[in-house]
């Protein structure tokens, strides 16, 4: 019975987090291929990637209001900025213009995904009366209620057109900002920057597919199957829209506040609709209502570029021999995948990973 | 006792977060690092004439390619090669402007490389990153080139600059920017990196309205500014307003506006309710156009001086609506420098350099791209000059030593505080490239000449 790794002998089993020891090894694998892979790495690939497990968390949160609760949002990049301005604001240094606090990541980071959480609880009224069109457009006028918001309060987030530092790298009182010496080795900043991403990715995944195995995912799956059957069979429309929009908020609050100490800086411009656009795409194209559908989808966004550079480069096509330079050449490929996707493969880039993986564990034959 | 458990685990998570808050670096005494009050020039004792030159990142023996992309490097196939980074905008919200300077900087070295290069090296701009005015992007497109140029010809966007600048820091790499922010003249903003040029927005803003009141044929006494919320708005304004408190005129109305929030009707609306005698606005092309226009519509015709950054040649060519009122001797255009077709050596080798590869090109951001690279070419020599040709050897030469640019613009001292005030100013025609004629160069007036540019950065 042991060695049959499909054959769910209870409940529990079936929902557990790693079903066999075939995926506990594999994860343990991967686990620490991820750690040393920014021993081993430039640091363009250390950015990409780091980039990429952030982004992942804040494309988590998304996709439990829309890929799991079934509601369409177009203010989770505000959400996102609610995030990262609470952690400047907390986690920065102050000047002559903007406000700093200066205290611990330790602080900063929980707080940015909380605060984000609480604002989000200006739409739950709105979100339980509202859905389809008419609630993305609600989402849509608190996307521009933020951005003007975001552009004028100065003193948090420096200004639109000028922008601020953001929060610093302190973590337990000690300064990371010019990396860890352990011994005679140097930890690079970089490096922190990547194994703080890699670890709060692993935990806000575990917590994401903890949620999705719980009584709040099965209730957000029954109000995106149909919200009317789901308030019949005793399921709370307003807890539990309500609670989705916070989680998903406290995720882009997190996952924006660790984006953003990559960068070192922010302008509020970048918080504008197209952002939030980009974030509906990832689980899109990732695979909306699945764990790894916004992993697969971040690591697509952030390296799809260097993927295009890369292919330019080999072929030895110059920009100056194509008709449309690099970043709309990525614009048109992200845009295409977005189409592509939606036509053959709704379930995104974890459809394909989920047909391959089966196809192999099946293999060499083919059912 | 489950419960008290779970208060003694609250309890002392909120205990350790308090901790970690309050706990202050009581042993992390900040030194400030003293900076070195003494300036040197290329020719002075203190930068040695070294035998043997020391070379480090983006500096090889071997020669650099004979082109980027299609455009020809110039390079002397018997000489080593510095490479240069470029974080340059070919999308987003400058994207228009990006291949501009980019062929400016590119024509630059390759008259440098042709005109015998600097020292035993040819000097190449690498390909372009392309940074979207995006910060992410900024530090996404500056690792991907950090471990293979010994600097940046240009980092394009202040506040992006000023994001990875903790990164340049680290990495010893000088920067050319490409904005004109009266900051850049400040070690302590700029850590010494920012081989800044010309005169800031501070500066031309004082003196467009110095030079306004000297020679226009009206009597001024109301102005209103118009412009956007960063930094090339707030400076050219700052600069603006103290000209205007030296000289008694009133600011009737100052619209500083988020570029994402910039209203043309409310900028027309305040010049028709509370008409100026003169505005000075710090726009992109579109919305001068779209402002001058609207005035216009409404029988608004003001004197109007315009940052440089606000004028397109394109304003006064043929077919172009609003030509006859650009041309009408009301709109004025200040800059850091004089355009295409002046009389400087500078001006005559770029000239010659671009018809030589049959770029009929002359408009103010080709140029200010063609400026932007002098100062790093004469960083690179002070470099060589030291037998350091390392970042860290880049960076020390940038930090003491006086630049030229073939009287392209004054005379630089990079080592002291402080900038340039001189300011050009001109009026659109149609009759040449560049869409300007010269009136005034190199032009300082009474309130940038008193002003005190050690202070600090004007906005």
């Amino acid at each position: 019975m042991k060695s049959r790794p499909n054959l769910y002998t209870n409940y529990a089993k079936e929902t557990a987090i790693f079903s066999n020891n075939t995926q506990k090894f594999w994860f343990f694998i991967l686990l620490l291929l991820s750690i040393s892979l920014c021993f081993v790495a430039t640091d363009y690939w250390i950015l990409l990637i780091s980039r990429s497990l952030a982004f992942s968390i804040g494309a988590w949160g998304i996709n439990i209001v829309s890929g799991l609760a079934g509601q369409i949002t177009l203010a989770h990049g505000s959400f996102i900025g609610i995030g990262v301005y609470t952690a400047a604001v907390l986690g920065g240094v102050a000047s002559d213009s903007v406000w700093g606090l200066e205290l611990d990541m330790l602080i900063w980071l929980p707080v940015a995904g909380i605060v984000a959480a609480l604002f989000s609880f200006i739409l739950a009224p709105i979100a339980v009366r509202l859905k389809g069109l008419n609630l993305a457009l609600v989402t849509l006028a608190f996307l521009f209620i933020c951005s003007h918001i975001f552009s004028n309060f100065i003193s948090v987030t420096g200004g639109a057109g000028l922008g601020r530092k953001v929060a610093k790298l302190v973590l337990f009182g000690v300064n990371l900002e010019d990396g860890l010496l352990i011994g005679n080795f140097l930890l690079e900043k970089n490096q922190i920057q990547y194994l703080m991403c890699l670890f709060l990715c692993i935990v806000m995944g575990f917590g994401f597919k903890n949620l999705v195995r719980s009584r709040a995912g099965r209730a957000y799956a029954g109000i995106r199957d149909g919200d009317i059957a789901a308030e019949a069979l005793g399921v709370n429309l307003f807890r539990y829209k309500a609670s989705a929009f916070a989680l998903a908020s406290f995720y882009a609050g997190v996952g924006g506040a660790m984006a953003s100490t990559i960068s070192g800086g922010v302008e509020p411009g970048l918080f504008n609709l197209l952002f939030s656009i980009l974030a509906v795409a990832i689980i899109v194209i990732g695979g909306a209502g699945t764990v790894l559908g916004p992993l697969f989808g971040a690591f697509f966004y952030i390296m799809a570029p260097g993927l295009i550079q890369y292919i330019l480069k080999i072929t030895d096509l110059t920009e100056s021999a194509l008709p449309l330079n690099l970043g709309q050449i990525e614009a048109m490929v992200f845009g295409l995948c977005i189409i592509l996707f939606l036509i053959f493969e709704p379930r995104g880039l974890w459809g394909i990973w989920f047909r391959l993986r089966n196809y192999f564990k099946a293999w060499p034959f083919s059912y | 006792m489950k419960s008290l458990r779970k208060q003694g685990i609250i309890f002392f998570t909120i205990l350790a977060l308090v901790l970690v808050a309050c706990g202050g670096d009581a042993a992390e005494e900040v030194v400030e690092e003293a900076t070195p009050e003494v300036v040197e020039t290329l020719d002075s004792p203190a930068v040695t004439t070294a035998q043997t030159v020391k070379t480090g990142v983006g500096v090889t023996s071997d020669p650099c390619p004979e082109a980027v992309g299609s455009f020809p490097t110039g390079a002397d196939p018997s000489k080593g090669c510095i490479y240069l980074g470029l974080i340059n905008d070919y999308t987003g919200p400058y994207g228009a402007l990006g291949p501009a300077l980019e062929l400016g900087q590119r024509a630059f070295w390759l008259w440098a490389n042709q005109s015998g290069g600097v020292g035993d090296y040819s000097v190449t701009i690498a390909e372009g990153g392309d940074a979207q005015y995006n910060p992410a992007k900024h530090l996404e497109v500056y690792n991907s080139m950090r471990d293979d140029v010994a600097a940046l010809a240009m980092s394009l966007g202040t506040p992006q600059t000023l994001f990875i600048l903790d990164e340049l820091d680290k990495d010893d790499m000088v920067a050319a920017p490409m904005s004109w922010y009266s900051g850049y003249g400040f070690k302590e903003f700029d850590k010494g990196l920012v081989v800044e040029f010309g005169s800031s927005y501070c500066a031309q803003g004082m003196n467009a309205l110095d030079w306004s009141l000297e020679n226009l044929p009206a009597d001024i006494k109301t102005i209103g500014i118009i412009g956007n919320a960063n930094d090339y708005g707030y400076d050219w304004a700052a600069g603006v307003e103290i000209a205007a408190e030296a000289n008694g005129i009133t600011v009737a109305w100052s619209y500083l506006p988020p570029a994402t929030e910039f209203d043309v009707a409310q900028a027309v609306g305040l010049m028709v309710t509370q008409p100026v005698d003169a505005y000075f606005p710090a726009l992109g092309p579109t919305a001068m156009a779209q402002v001058a226009g609207g005035a216009f519509q409404q029988g608004l015709t003001p004197f109007a001086l315009m940052a440089a950054p606000s004028f397109n040649d394109s304003f006064v060519r043929e077919g172009f609506a609003l030509a006859p009122l650009f041309t009408s001797g009301t709109m004025y255009v200040t800059a850091f420098t004089q355009p295409y077709e002046a009389d400087t050596p500078g001006h005559a080798a770029m000239r010659a350099t671009f018809d030589a590869v049959g770029q009929a090109t002359g408009n103010l951001f080709v140029t200010a791209g063609w400026t932007s690279q002098y100062h790093l070419r004469d960083v690179l020599k002070a470099a060589i000059k030291g037998g350091d040709l390392t970042r860290a050897g880049i960076r020390r030469a940038a930090a003491n030593v006086d630049v030229s640019s073939d009287q392209m613009m004054p005379i630089k001292n990079l080592g002291r505080d402080g900038g340039l005030t001189e300011t050009y100013v001109g009026v659109p025609t149609a009759d040449n490239l560049s869409g300007i004629n010269t009136l005034a160069w190199p032009y300082t007036g009474p309130t940038a000449a008193d002003y005190d540019w050690t202070a600090a950065p004007c906005s």
